[in-house]
């Protein structure tokens, strides 16, 4: 809005891949390293010269892999967010430009560290080999450290939004358990990595050697992780995101988030709950597999095996990555930037800026000018005679400049099946209520508040519809156009009745016919209906309360007994 | 056409302008340094390997192959910093250009990573023996490549009235800043100005190598001061189409208008002349030790002017399209102290890592064992001691 857009079909899932790519090199980086610097101390001590020799080429795979696609891909995930999410880039580097500013003193003494080790081992002593070893590790888990204070502020800004402190936005209420969960994933990778390198071993006592000391670091991952995710979930859960919500469950409690993972839920975030189970899956299959190797074959198991493990850890990890990722949606930074690039007013804690003029891009701001009016690079066609075209044409520009950074048109989280046989006043109705701000305890209030909670519809995690009522009309009609809906404008269909139309506008998109639950009279009477729609979050707690005059609700009831 | 600049982020700037952009142009110039000795290193190298009659220019390219992934480490080290402040202080312009031309810049982490994986196979090959080729035409191809990518993006940043009508035009990101007049030149000189230094550099590796092994180390000598000085007579042609290219504004700014400006250009060129003066005799000296220092120097000097210079030729180029960085400023010192003192930990950790290694006993048994003690060297048959 702000910044042009970047036509990426899937412009997430460019994001995923790279930054899955670097998480799992990245972590081994770190990992990696305390695992030689161990392991060599532990060589040296018992003059294993064959586990020496293997370690030095272990630190050459080391290398090769962390310095160059591991550190590359590190530069490519900020080449990307910021083709993809260039707003909420710019402020993430104005408020942090200091943290990653000293994560870089870490990174430079990092790299220079992993290069004299490497090329030290027949040029230093041992003791200055190991050290030299120490300096690579704490510099690389303390890059960690920091890097994770930025990720973890994105989720959870804290005080941050109160006091606009940089130690409050770096020091988080998941940055502590986000590092302890990141440590022990990286101990683990560690060895899962040794297994990989140990597998083509023609020393079979020597690799049967390795894989059991690898085996002391997979297995503290498999006791520490599940723990330390843990402990982040409930600091997230504290610090206001709905974690378990996420999940599918609207009651926010943690045993039902469990029971939607293993049954599904008609609320949440259905990529979430995907994500989860790949987690669990992946994490299972990795230790099983892990197991076996270092208890049954750790003398003549091979590099096939070894790869399918790690290809096990990287499925869990990508999709570990995948679910904090959708625990911060529809926000790309938490309390500020929607992932579309539309802001919350200013926390209150940011000073003032003098002289300034309001802030375009709110939600606020947009609803009052119009998105295709703030936009600075609206692309729109000259009017056309027909009306038809011309609302197309502006609904078609709306979602390219409000929704096109997560949806497209027909692939990845493509929008045309999610408004097949949806009317215009259905989606019209939807798009209103994407997303509303809530107090702490869920009332309703203002955007002219940064909210401590979101409402979002059917738990979607969506951003709310920043525009003025005409574009919310463009975009419905255009969305239903595509979703296959007959081209009328709004207001043009027959009469219909009031029940009809309500029920079009508020009760199809998930009840109509084609939708998720479509729901007919089944063989209630009005009565029955009518008395049921007086408790609708009662029946089920993703459904808003019905909200008409006494005559509606009856016509209403008398139309659903109606339906076959 | 109107320049379209996005809109300010309502947030202020973390520390003064001032200590933002001196960072910038601090790690600017280390990247540009080891950019020059990698880019530049790199041409010499194959120029070195396709000479296959002489052996003490295989030598050379062996060298220089052994030499390249810590380059290239160098080279993104210092990049990635001077980016960040890059984005601080031209967010706005910055973040356009790169999404407008989103598809070469993401081109440039793919080909970053397979120019660093050829230059890490060139290395180990030339460690056995014998670097090859192709090798070496990838890591000249890859970095060329994206010092092009780089130069279109930067250039872009400063053409904000191009902004609208491209984005009108496509949102495909698959475009280039062709159009930009001072896109060849502004390319040539990088790319001639990375050879001069990087043959400077072999030529003071020469007369450091001189003290192992007589012969080669004054034969590289003479080697880099040919490459150096003939590429810096070639580079004032380039220099001089940039300077035209440049828009009336900032040409004038050059030449006198703006004072500052003219006097850190006018620097910037006698220290290139300077350079030249001290190269010439240093191919003819018996020990051209101190020649080739003071030239470095001097080098070294018009890197750095050259460097104030752009920063400049870019705040006057900007002016009339209505950018400026914010003025809104809110310093936190806390933070930026932390950083100073962990930037001056890391350095002399750095050092001392270097400085330990270099003096460890150096690997026996290879063929350029008379050189070894000044490259990074992991083989031979050296004790775990």
């Amino acid at each position: 809005m702000n910044y042009p857009i970047w036509s990426l079909p899937a412009p997430g899932l460019l994001i995923a891949a790279v930054a899955i790519l670097h998480v799992f090199i990245s972590h081994f980086a770190v990992g990696g390293g305390l695992f030689l610097v161990l392991a060599e101390r532990r060589a040296r001590r018992t003059a294993d010269e064959a586990l020496l020799a293997y370690l030095e080429r272990h630190s050459r795979f080391f290398i090769l892999l962390t310095l160059v696609l591991g550190a590359i891909t590190g530069v490519g995930i900020w080449f990307t967010i910021g083709l993809v999410h260039p707003k909420a880039t710019s402020s993430l580097i104005n408020t942090f430009v200091r943290s990653w500013a000293i994560e870089w003193t870490f990174f430079v003494t990092e790299i220079a560290a992993a290069l004299v080790y490497y090329h030290g081992w027949k040029r230093l002593s041992p003791q200055t080999h190991v050290a030299v070893g120490w300096i690579y590790f704490g510099s690389a888990w303390l890059s960690l450290v920091v890097i994770n204070g930025i990720l973890s502020f994105m989720l959870t800004p804290g005080a941050w939004l109160e006091t606009g402190s940089f130690w409050a936005g770096l020091a988080n209420p998941t940055w502590w358990p986000s590092t302890l969960a990141r440590t022990f994933a990286a101990i683990g990778l560690a060895g899962l990595y040794a297994l990989l390198t140990a597998a083509r071993l023609a020393d079979q006592d020597l690799k049967a050697r390795v894989a059991r000391y690898a085996g002391t670091w997979i297995v503290s991952m498999a006791i520490a992780l599940p723990l330390s995710i843990a402990w982040f979930l409930a600091a997230a859960q504290g610090a206001g995101v709905p974690a378990f919500e996420i999940l599918g469950a609207p009651s926010g409690r943690a045993a039902d988030a469990a029971a939607a993972i293993l049954r599904g839920s008609p609320s949440g975030y259905p990529a979430a709950l995907n994500a989860v189970r790949v987690v669990l899956a992946g994490s299972l299959l990795t230790l099983l597999l892990s197991l076996l190797i270092v208890y049954r074959r750790a003398r003549g198991y091979g590099t096939v095996a070894a790869a399918l493990v790690l290809a096990c850890a990287f499925g869990a990890m990508g999709a570990g990555e995948w679910v904090r990722e959708d625990l911060r949606k529809p926000y790309v930074l938490a309390g500020q930037v929607f992932v579309n690039g539309v802001r919350v007013p200013k926390p209150a804690a940011v000073p003032a800026q003098p002289d300034a003029t309001a802030d375009p891009f709110t939600v606020t701001s947009l609803r009052a000018t119009g998105v295709l009016r703030a936009a600075r690079w609206t692309r729109l066609p000259e009017p056309a005679a027909d009306p038809v075209a011309n609302m197309e044409a502006e609904g078609r520009e709306v979602f390219r400049l409000l929704c096109r950074s997560c949806h497209t048109t027909d692939g990845y989280l493509a929008i045309r099946p999610l408004v097949a046989g949806k009317g215009t006043e259905a989606l019209r109705t939807i798009i209103a209520n994407l997303a509303s701000p809530a107090g702490p305890g869920g009332d309703e209030t203002s955007w002219d508040q940064p909210p401590a909670r979101l409402r979002t519809w059917r738990g979607r995690r969506m951003p709310p519809f920043a525009g003025t009522d005409q574009e919310r009309l463009a975009l419905a009609f255009y969305l239903a156009r595509l979703g296959g809906t007959p081209a009328e404008l709004p207001g043009k269909q027959a009469a219909t009745g009031p029940a009809q139309a309500y029920f079009d506008e508020n009760c199809s998109a998930c009840h109509g016919t084609g939708a998720d639950f479509p729901i007919g009279g089944r063989g209630r009477t009005p009565a029955e209906l009518h008395e049921m729609l007086g408790r609708l979050p009662e029946i089920n707690e993703v459904m808003p309360p019905f909200e008409g005059p006494d005559d509606l609700r009856q016509a209403l009831a008398e139309h659903l007994a109606k339906l076959p | 056409m109107v320049p379209q600049i996005p809109s300010f982020d309502p947030l202020p700037l973390p520390a003064p302008a001032w200590l933002l952009s001196a960072l910038l142009i601090l790690t600017f110039v280390l990247h540009l340094l080891s950019m020059n000795l990698l880019l530049g290193g790199t041409f010499i190298a194959v120029v070195a390997r396709m000479r296959r009659g002489s052996e003490t220019q295989q030598r050379l390219s062996r060298l220089v192959a052994r030499a390249l992934p810590v380059l290239v480490a160098a080279t993104v080290t210092f990049g990635v910093a001077a980016l960040l402040f890059l984005q601080v202080l031209y967010d706005r312009l910055f973040f356009t250009s790169a999404v407008l031309l989103a598809v070469p810049w993401f081109a440039v982490v793919v080909i970053l990573i397979a120019t660093y994986y050829a230059a890490y196979f060139a290395s180990m090959r030339a460690k056995a023996g014998r670097v090859p080729v192709a090798a070496l035409w990838s890591v000249a191809i890859g970095l060329a490549v994206v010092a092009f990518l780089y130069a279109n993006v930067m250039g872009l940043m400063l053409r904000p009235a191009e902004f609208l009508v491209r984005a009108r035009a496509s949102a495909s990101g698959l475009h280039l800043n062709l159009s930009d007049p001072t896109l060849v030149p502004r390319y040539l000189h990088v790319l001639l100005g990375a050879i001069a230094v990087s043959g400077l550099g072999i030529a003071v590796w020469g007369s450091i190598l001189r003290r192992r092994d007589a012969a080669f180390g004054a034969w590289m000598s003479v080697h880099g001061v040919y490459w150096a000085a003939g590429t810096t007579i070639l580079n004032f042609l380039p220099g001089f189409w940039w300077l035209v290219a440049l828009p009336r504004e900032a040409l004038l700014a050059l030449l006198g208008h703006d004072p500052l400006a003219a006097l850190c250009f006018a620097c910037g060129v006698l220290a290139s002349l300077g350079a030249l003066a001290l190269l010439v005799p240093a191919a003819f000296a018996p020990d051209p030790r101190r020649l080739l220092y003071g030239a470095a120097g001097s080098l070294g000097l018009a890197v750095t002017l050259m460097v104030l210079v752009r920063d400049a030729a870019r705040r006057i180029t900007l002016a009339p399209t209505g950018f400026a960085t914010t003025a809104w400023v809110v310093p936190r010192w806390g933070p930026v102290a932390v950083f100073a003192g962990l930037f001056v930990a890391a350095v002399v950790t750095v050092i001392w890592m270097v400085v330990t290694l270099a003096r460890g006993a150096p690997a026996l048994g290879n063929q350029d064992s008379g050189v070894g003690s000044q490259e990074l060297e992991v083989g031979g048959r050296g004790s775990l001691q």
